[in-house]
């Protein structure tokens, strides 16, 4: 869509001292930038977000990094997920371009919502002139080329909690809150300690999995005295006809 | 008295192997609710292994190179029918229904079996801290860790409980506590000692291994433990290394590398040992020159990824279907989540999350398979480094123990203990640490030998020159 139907919405939610004349962002008109809005059948703006090629200010060099803006939701819509809907499509958007940082200025109070869509906060919050406090959040957003997973392994690039909760799920890990948060911080900080390694030319290096050569063993083919199966199975807990017994599977009732 | 010198008494019949399972078991029970070494002692089952040993003395028979000699057991090491824990709640209770070959190997070689040792928990850990039945002291100063993961075993000998120990070494788990407690410990080049038995932590890195008195013990049980076995599949053909003979063979003509790259970071009062270390053998007649293995410094951020990477794998089995806690839940999935979150330690999570990130899908590639290409970089490096000298040195741990919780909240931190060792497992290369002098804390230092694959010859040679060079070694506190 074009830029000037976010407009309204943008002065409403974002700027109210403005006026929708003055809503136009800087490269507005760029043609890598998109302009996303929320749509209900009645054909009015519910939601808008623009992005933008833009490096942080962080790291100016970051030509390839995405800056999100302009991302509003009208007040009566709050809580429908229309956010977060958004901000998906600005996560595709830019997954679809080879992807790269994706940052914003984050009202504090939207904070949470950018969570939700994989983005962290970075440095300290600060103070915008007739807006409200802000703070810089990031996410990294994947190629399209593995869609699963929120972030790519870029030297620098942090493991964000939505990471540590997938694999903890993967790894089959009931984590608290209070772990999630730890490991977070514990795992990137072992993982920038990697960044060395990750960032090493090897390409010419074939790997080793194993310090020894390692052949098939075989042995002749011979009956030999297994496990004692009641001593194995005592060591269980719980068992029912001489095999281990688990709770329910599939979705089945018990 | 050393093992060596139980085993010759005792297959002589000048001393009963019940004699010296008492005059063990007391210092045990002097001293081990102060240290905490042990998990399990198990004292019954000792004393008829003893009165066993005895009777067939007494029948003509000779029992073994280690007739009557206590051992003790680093708890990952499977015992049939006595629990077996590596220190995790989630193994509480277990008891294997088979020995590790190690066991049976020991008691073959007339051993008494007396106790199983505490361990970080799943052999993850620098400091025997992160054992879910409490820490391990250091028998030299107890508010200090003894190092680990095998601080049960290292302190279990320092203090004079057992002459032997068996540890397992995956990054230094042998050496670094051998270090820390002023004894020996030594990892034998991959392979050469069967781990059928051993709990798996990284089973391309993990390796079965003796913590000594001195050198000539650690040779004499590593003698017992090394060779074939068809139950292990990389288990390396033929038997073991004749190392005893080679203690006595002077170092005159070896030509010995101090490591560049493991002299940096480390303590200088450690280093200064090290440096020591490397005159008395240039005294002692070897050519001692510096010699680089430049990918030695990516070991550390390659083995906590290769590392974790096979333990998350490892670990999988820990789902309360076949052995240990079971967490009740309406579901299975539900009940492996609950049952391996309370059974499992904070280390132990922090390494399977890590290691299922490094394996997981879109980051394969840039963190284990760019850590396995940095295993070939060292094992090349290592290559050159070894067409020049026979062995290197380098020290074992950067500092001497440190106190008990000083790290315990900084993984990182922790991590690091193990830079000097880590390079030799990730190669599958044999290292040992030897005690040479202390601090200027007063605590011992230890000076490690690294040698090509199956070049534990060579590195005893060298070490029975470190040992007889060695400064007076401080004696452990206490009784």
């Amino acid at each position: 869509m074009a830029a000037p139907e976010t407009f309204a919405l943008r002065q409403r939610v974002l700027r109210p001292h403005q006026t929708p004349d003055e809503m136009a962002l800087p490269g507005d008109d760029d043609p890598e930038t998109a302009h996303f809005a929320a749509r209900p059948p009645d054909g009015t703006v519910v939601g808008t977000a623009s992005v933008r090629r833009q490096a942080p200010p962080w790291d100016p060099g970051d030509a390839g990094a995405w800056r999100l803006r302009g991302m509003a939701t009208a007040p009566e819509m709050r809580g429908m997920g229309v956010g977060a809907r958004i901000l998906g499509a600005v996560v595709d958007h830019v997954a679809g371009r080879g992807g790269g940082l994706l940052w914003c200025n984050a009202r504090t109070a939207a904070v949470s919502l950018y969570e939700r869509g994989g983005m962290q906060t970075r440095g300290e919050v600060w103070e915008e002139e007739a807006i409200g406090p802000h703070v810089a959040m990031w996410r990294r957003v994947p190629d399209r080329s593995c869609p699963t997973m929120p972030a790519m392994p870029d030297a620098g690039a942090r493991i964000s909690a939505q990471d540590v909760a997938h694999v903890a799920r993967l790894a089959r890990l009931e984590l608290s809150d209070e772990e999630l948060a730890l490991f977070t911080e514990q795992l990137a900080a072992v993982l920038d300690h990697a960044a060395d390694v990750a960032s090493l030319d090897t390409s010419a290096v074939a790997p080793t999995a194993h310090p020894l050569p390692l052949d098939n063993v075989l042995r002749d083919d011979e009956p030999r005295p297994p496990l004692d199966r009641e001593e194995v199975l005592s060591q269980a807990p719980e068992v029912e006809n001489g095999r281990f017994k688990v709770p329910r599977i599939l979705g089945e009732a018990p | 008295m050393s093992a060596q010198q139980i085993a010759s008494a005792v297959r002589s019949g000048r001393r009963s192997a019940a004699d010296v399972l008492d005059e063990h078991l007391e210092r045990i029970e002097a001293r081990e609710p102060e240290l905490h070494a042990f998990n399990l002692v198990m004292s019954g089952q000792a004393r008829s292994a003893a009165a066993e040993l005895d009777r067939r003395v007494a029948a003509g028979e000779d029992p073994g190179p280690l007739a009557g000699v206590p051992v003790a057991l680093k708890d990952n090491l499977c015992t049939r029918g006595v629990p077996t824990t590596c220190s995790s709640r989630i193994l509480e209770g277990w008891r294997p229904p088979y020995d590790a070959t190690v066991v049976e190997r020991v008691r073959d070689a007339g051993a008494v079996v007396v106790g199983k040792t505490n361990l970080d928990e799943f052999a993850m850990g620098s400091s025997t801290e992160n054992s879910a039945f409490g820490p391990t002291r250091n028998p030299h100063d107890p508010s200090r860790v003894p190092g680990g993961s095998s601080g049960g075993s290292a302190a279990a000998v320092a203090a004079g409980f057992v002459p032997l120990a068996l540890g397992s070494d995956t990054g230094g788990s042998i050496r670094q506590p051998a270090a820390l407690c002023g004894v020996v410990g030594m990892k034998p080049t991959y392979g050469l000692v069967s781990r059928y038995g051993l709990v798996a932590f990284a089973s391309s890195l993990d390796q079965i291994g003796p913590l000594a008195a001195d050198v000539a013990d650690a040779a004499l049980l590593l003698e017992a433990i090394a060779g074939h076995d068809p139950a292990d599949s990389t288990s390396l053909p033929g038997g073991a290394p004749p190392v005893s003979q080679a203690l006595d063979g002077g170092v005159s003509g070896v030509r010995v590398g101090v490591l560049r790259e493991l002299t940096e970071g480390i303590d200088p009062d450690v280093l200064k040992r090290m440096r020591e270390a490397a005159d008395a053998l240039a005294d002692a007649g070897a050519e001692v020159e510096e010699v680089s293995v430049p990918a030695t410094v990516y070991g550390l951020s390659a083995y906590y990824l290769i590392a974790p990477a096979e333990a998350s794998s490892n670990l999988a089995r820990y789902d309360g279907v076949r052995y240990g806690l079971r967490e009740p839940a309406p579901d299975v999935t539900t009940m492996y989540s609950r049952t391996r979150a309370r059974g499992f330690g904070a280390e132990v999570k922090r390494r399977v999350m890590l290691g299922t990130y490094a394996l997981s899908a879109g980051y394969y590639d840039a963190y284990y398979g760019q850590a396995q290409r940095v295993r070939t970089l060292i094992i090349q490096d290592f290559a050159s480094a070894y067409e020049r000298v026979d062995v290197l040195l380098a020290p074992t741990a950067p500092t001497t123990a440190f106190a008990v919780g000083a790290k315990a909240e900084n993984p990182l931190a922790m991590y690091l203990s193990d830079v000097c060792t880590i390079p030799s497992n990730l190669a599958g290369h044999p290292a040992m640490s030897i005690p040479f002098g202390t601090g200027d804390d007063g605590l011992p230092v230890g000076v490690q030998v690294l040698a090509p694959a199956l070049g534990e010859e060579a590195m005893f040679r060298v070490a029975g020159t470190l040992e007889r060079a060695a400064p007076v070694p401080a004696p452990a506190a206490g009784p």
